[in-house]
């Protein structure tokens, strides 16, 4: 009986025992798998876990034609682990060990990313001094595959604290060709200027995500990597600038600007028909690939982001106005003096001392007479040619909406001095940007139809969905049809029989186009060099293209007598390039006397 | 044992009842007992072998296996080497593809623009236009083609002329520095008025 009851005390010590132990480890799984269960998921993930950015590369801007003008680029940053800096050693060619001091080491670097050694031994010294146990430091930012190779080689050669990481970049193939267009992206590769900043949504890729196992040396295990989030890259920017016209007519007008010692000049072609701008050509322009070598002022769009008095480019709106009222023919008679001052004790004057010359409004537009259109135009009521001007766009932007873009200042007319009610007929007290004017001559060149322009064709996504797309614009009749046809009759025989015609006529073709010579005056005093200009379309019977040009500040040519030639070249580059065939029909004939 | 003792031994054990023998059909039970014995072995050697040959099938499979996914591994690296190499090189094709290298190459061959657009009509052979051969007497001298600044291509050598190269624009900024005025400009007479209108 003694000898079972031990037994039986035996068991049950035993059952207990195992009752407490499996107790305890029911306790601790279901600290572990229940209670804690997180917090220990995440500390053991992060130690075997790592996780790495899927780059989505930001968009490409193309031209018309699809020719990349802004495209991506992986480039590499190159860093350094100053704390590490020492000598290394390397097998020589005959397979001896030999030492390379680090300050060696650092020039051999140096050699490769193209820097002085002593700047690249500064990066370190100073991480030091920041932090002696310094691990991490810059060398060089964004450079190429190239440079990336020679530095992977190096590394293999024993220079193992040196690192590279991919990062990304921005290339403009084509250099300064629409760069003051383009503009450009900062070292984050964020727009910081031109449509890279207005079309910045658009170009934004989001990057995307990925997670992998990684051994303890924080190496991804072979097949572990998964894509936690796809990376979206960024759209593709389609312009409706055509990139070899653009680059012509830069190199145009970059030798107009050169040669007349100019500030600087543009040139723009639009299609009359689409208001779709085709060129855009600036100099000096800015190449986005180098931006510092770009002067400050110079880093921008003249055509959307300066204001000029034009000048004598306005007549023909305030003549397509007149006949549009019904005021005037192009036959229309005014005596034109040097000087005309009329009741209201305004004074206005030609350019140049002449005789009494007897115009028809033709011939206004040929001699460019300020005085004579200043006494066809005063028939027009201020307020209707306030309105006929506001119509054209002036004061207006564009509706390309342009970062920084300027506005002309075209003064309400409750607010014209007497001068100013007279000079607005010509150009003078009023301010346009270059696009303003493309903008109003497009809508002559229409037959009087404005379009509003377009420089953006659509920015169009991988997966192919289509952002952007302008919307096909009803056009707003400024002038009738007939008042545009006989202003573009009259331009043509500017072309022809104007004081410029021995610079603008193209034989066996037909152009209208009206000269502008800008006086300027800064802090209230007349400068001595003037806003040269031109503008027209062709072919005159039924314009496909508008042509503006404009030279501040010639300095040989103090006239639009700079920008003519420049213009002509430009009309037969369109020509040549859109296979424009010659004009069948006999041009326009308006008198420019009687 | 051998299978002669196997069958003598059981007469000699039930020699007392002879009565009992009769009925009974006689069977060499130890022989098939002997004869039972061998395919046990061989099923033994047979399992072992089998276990033997999953392990080092599984351990060569196991090994092939993470030696494929290294490969995968390298051959992306690869694959990911090989895209930025074909990156570098489409794009230095797309920068010597700029119309300001084929420019310097053509200017480097004393090439000039011909402004004149005239068309021949391939129908008739009627030439359209009024042709002009081109000169470099225009009103615009046509600039070096480094005029429109392109910093990809400078010092990237022609290919039409051999050992010279695109010269970087050394104002950088799409214009060259404008040479001094030749004549400058005097005040004497006042302001100029503009030549033309």
């Amino acid at each position: 009986m003694k000898h079972s009851l031990s037994t039986r005390r035996r068991v049950t010590l035993a059952v207990l025992c195992v009752v407490v132990i499996v107790g305890a480890f029911v306790v601790r799984l279901v600290d572990i798998q229940v209670v804690r269960a997180n917090q220990l998921v995440t500390a053991s993930l992060s130690k075997t876990s790592g996780a790495g950015t899927i780059y989505a590369p930001r968009g490409n801007i193309v031209d018309t034609n699809g020719v990349l003008l802004a495209g991506s680029v992986t480039l590499f940053d190159v860093t350094i682990s100053p704390k590490d800096v020492d000598e290394i050693s390397r097998k020589d060619d005959d397979g001896n060990t030999v030492t390379v001091p680090a300050e060696e080491a650092l020039a051999e670097v140096a050699a490769i990313t193209g820097q002085k050694p002593e700047d690249l031994q500064k990066v370190v010294d100073d991480a030091l001094e920041a932090d002696a146990a310094a691990n991490f430091a810059y060398l060089a930012r964004g450079v190429d595959y190239d440079t990336y190779q020679a530095l992977t080689d190096l590394k293999k050669q024993g220079t193992w604290w040196i690192y590279t990481q991919q990062t990304s970049g921005r290339t403009y193939p084509n250099g300064a060709v629409a760069g003051g267009v383009l503009g450009y992206v900062g070292s984050d590769n964020e727009g910081l200027g031109g449509l890279e900043i207005a079309q910045n949504d658009c170009l934004t890729g989001v990057n995307g995500q990925q997670a992998f196992q990684r051994s303890k040396d924080n190496v991804a295990l072979p097949g572990t990597t998964v894509v936690t989030k796809e990376a979206q890259p960024g759209g593709e920017l389609k312009l409706t600038i055509d990139s070899d016209l653009n680059w012509y007519l830069q190199q145009l007008v970059a030798s107009q600007v050169q040669a007349q010692g100019a500030a600087w000049g543009t040139v723009t072609v639009t299609e009359a028909k689409t208001g779709k701008v085709r060129a855009i050509a600036e100099a000096p322009s800015l190449d986005p690939n180098n931006i510092s070598a770009t002067a400050a002022e110079d880093r921008r769009s003249y055509v959307f982001q300066d204001r000029f008095e034009p000048g004598s480019v306005f007549k023909p709106l305030t003549a397509a106005s007149l006949i549009d009222s019904g005021l005037a023919t192009p036959a229309s008679q005014v005596v034109a003096e040097y000087r005309y001052k009329p009741e209201n004790g305004a004074s206005i004057k030609d350019a140049l001392p002449h005789e009494r010359q007897q115009l028809t409004l033709a011939g206004v537009l040929q001699t460019s007479s300020n005085t004579g259109t200043s006494q066809l135009g005063e028939k027009l009521s201020a307020e209707k040619r306030y309105n006929y001007l506001d119509a054209f766009g002036i004061g207006h932007k564009s509706t390309i909406g342009f970062p920084g873009e300027q506005q002309g200042v075209l003064h309400p007319w409750q607010e014209w001095d007497n001068q100013t009610y007279y000079t607005t007929m010509f150009g003078q007290g009023v301010d346009v940007t270059g696009i303003e004017l493309a903008g109003a001559y497009q809508a002559l060149a229409n037959m009087g139809e404005k379009l509003p322009l377009q420089l953006i064709e659509g920015c169009e996504y991988p997966d192919g969905t289509i952002t952007d797309v302008p919307e096909t614009p009803d056009g707003t009749r400024i002038v009738s049809e007939d008042a545009a046809r006989q202003t573009l009759g009259m331009m043509e025989t500017v072309v022809t029989n104007g004081f410029l015609a021995d610079d603008l006529e193209i034989p066996g073709y037909r152009v209208a186009a009206k000269s502008g010579t800008g006086e300027q005056i800064i802090d209230g005093i007349l400068q001595d060099t003037f806003f040269s200009s031109m503008a027209g379309a062709f072919p005159a019977d039924d314009p496909e293209y508008v042509v503006t040009v404009t030279l501040k500040d010639p300095l040989y040519k103090r006239s639009s007598a700079a920008a003519a030639p420049v213009f002509k070249e430009a009309v037969l580059q369109v020509i040549k390039k859109y296979g424009i065939p010659p004009s069948s029909t006999p041009g326009a004939e308006y008198p420019g006397t009687y | 044992m051998s299978a002669t003792a196997a069958a003598s031994h059981p007469r000699r054990a039930f020699a007392p009842a002879p009565h009992e023998s009769a009925p009974r059909p006689v069977r060499a039970v130890p022989a098939a007992a002997a004869r039972r014995a061998r395919p046990k072995l061989a099923y033994a050697v047979v399992a072992v072998a089998g276990v033997l040959t999953m392990v080092v099938v599984q351990l060569l499979l196991s090994v092939g296996l993470s030696h494929g996914a290294y490969e995968i591994s390298s051959l992306q690296r690869q694959e990911t080497t090989l895209g930025w190499q074909k990156q570098a090189v489409a794009g230095e094709l797309l920068e010597v593809s700029s119309p300001q290298f084929i420019a310097a190459n053509a200017q480097a061959l004393g090439m000039i623009i011909n402004g004149t657009p005239a068309y021949l009509r391939l129908s008739d052979g009627a030439v359209i236009g009024v042709p002009a051969a081109a000169t470099t007497e225009t009103d615009i001298p046509v600039g070096a083609a480094n005029l429109v600044a392109n910093s990809r291509i400078d010092g990237v050598p022609l290919v039409t002329v051999p050992g010279a190269s695109v010269d970087a624009d050394a104002s950088g900024t799409g214009v060259a520095t404008p040479e001094e005025p030749v004549a400058p400009l005097s005040l004497d007479d006042g302001i100029p008025a503009p030549q033309t209108r």
